[in-house]
């Protein structure tokens, strides 16, 4: 999905790299069913340092053969906390600044369902401009004054 | 005699009943508050007392602070990640006042933001967001990602980074956040 808008100047596309929701330790009290999706998936501690989250970020990419540019959360998980993440979030934010998607479930990342999005906001500011372009009376070009020869 | 068998009966399903509703989740399923007083009321606030004096309770030692041992083993890792900002292992009296006042603005659910959907607009809480309002702005830093020189995955930071609100008005911005766990 991030190649077909990579070289698109109206849409950019990140990843922001959070912190594990799944991290290898073993911690009392989780349900089997936890445990064994931590087993099954990559075996990543939670991080303790920017450092360990980049190695993981990078790991996630290689993995996933992803190719999308990655944006690093801080450590005090700032962008985690202020989507209001659970275990995945995708969110698409329009020309205005403002969410035309949010969604925090865990499923919630979906290519499919962002190209829709994206597209439909793209349509949108495209019928805007071509409004906008309909309203603007044409400009004349300003003809300077001509000026009389002064007499002596 | 039958009479009073029939009112007991009555009065029975009658409690049974008013225990099941006030026993059930609001928000069909989610994970419920591990602390003490499991008696919260059924629109998800906490039971007795603040959500702070809640919290408070977990301190054996009274120095303020709440470590790990000191807290539920189910509540300690998630209590820690979301408020122990410095990451020292300990929640400070500053940390735990605003994770108190995160987890009450949110009703008494100790959670991210909204529930399972995460679209619709929660009460007060500005991490409640929804559709339409405006995109918490970030400004992060990029992955550069290479190899090392026995071709693991590995990555750097560089000084440059995108700030969400720069480009505002200049393109439409999608954004997945996730780890790969």
């Amino acid at each position: 999905m991030y190649e077909s808008y990579k070289d698109n100047d109206k849409v950019a596309v990140y990843l922001v790299y959070l912190r594990e929701v799944h991290p290898s330790e073993q911690n009392v009290g989780d349900s089997p069913a936890q445990v064994r999706r931590r087993r099954a998936g990559p075996d990543i501690a939670q991080h303790k340092t920017l450092e360990d989250r980049v190695a993981a970020a990078s790991e996630c990419l290689e993995g996933l053969e992803l190719t999308l540019p990655t944006l690093i959360d801080g450590m005090d998980n700032a962008v985690h906390t202020a989507y209001g993440v659970r275990a995945a979030a995708m969110a698409i934010i329009d020309f205005d600044g403002k969410l035309a998607f949010y969604d925090t479930k865990p499923s919630a990342v979906q290519p499919a369902k962002a190209d829709k999005v994206i597209q439909k906001l793209l349509a949108s500011e495209r019928g805007r401009e071509g409004l906008e372009k309909q309203s603007k009376p044409e400009e004349t070009p300003v003809q300077p004054e001509a000026r009389e020869p002064e007499t002596p | 005699m039958r009479k009073l068998w029939i009112w007991i009966l009555a009065a029975w399903i009658l409690c049974g009943w008013s225990l099941g509703a006030s026993a059930q989740d609001p928000s069909g399923g989610g994970r419920s508050d591990d602390g003490p007083g499991q008696g919260g009321r059924s629109d998800g606030s906490p039971g007795r007392g603040s959500m702070s004096e809640r919290l408070k309770s977990f301190d054996r030692n009274g120095d303020g602070n709440l470590t790990k041992d000191e807290l539920p083993p189910m509540m300690a890792e998630r209590l820690l990640e979301r408020a122990d900002a410095n990451r020292d292992g300990v929640i400070d009296r500053d940390e735990l006042k605003k994770i108190s006042a995160q987890i009450s603005g949110r009703g008494g659910r100790f959670g991210p933001g909204p529930g399972p959907g995460g679209s619709s607009r929660g009460g007060r809480n500005s991490s409640a967001l929804g559709v339409g309002d405006p995109a918490p702005d970030f400004e992060l830093p990029v992955l550069v990602p290479g190899l090392d020189a026995e071709g693991n995955a590995t990555g750097t930071i560089t000084d440059e980074k995108v700030k969400l609100s720069s480009l505002r008005g200049k393109k439409v911005v999608c954004v997945f956040l996730s780890s790969y766990t």
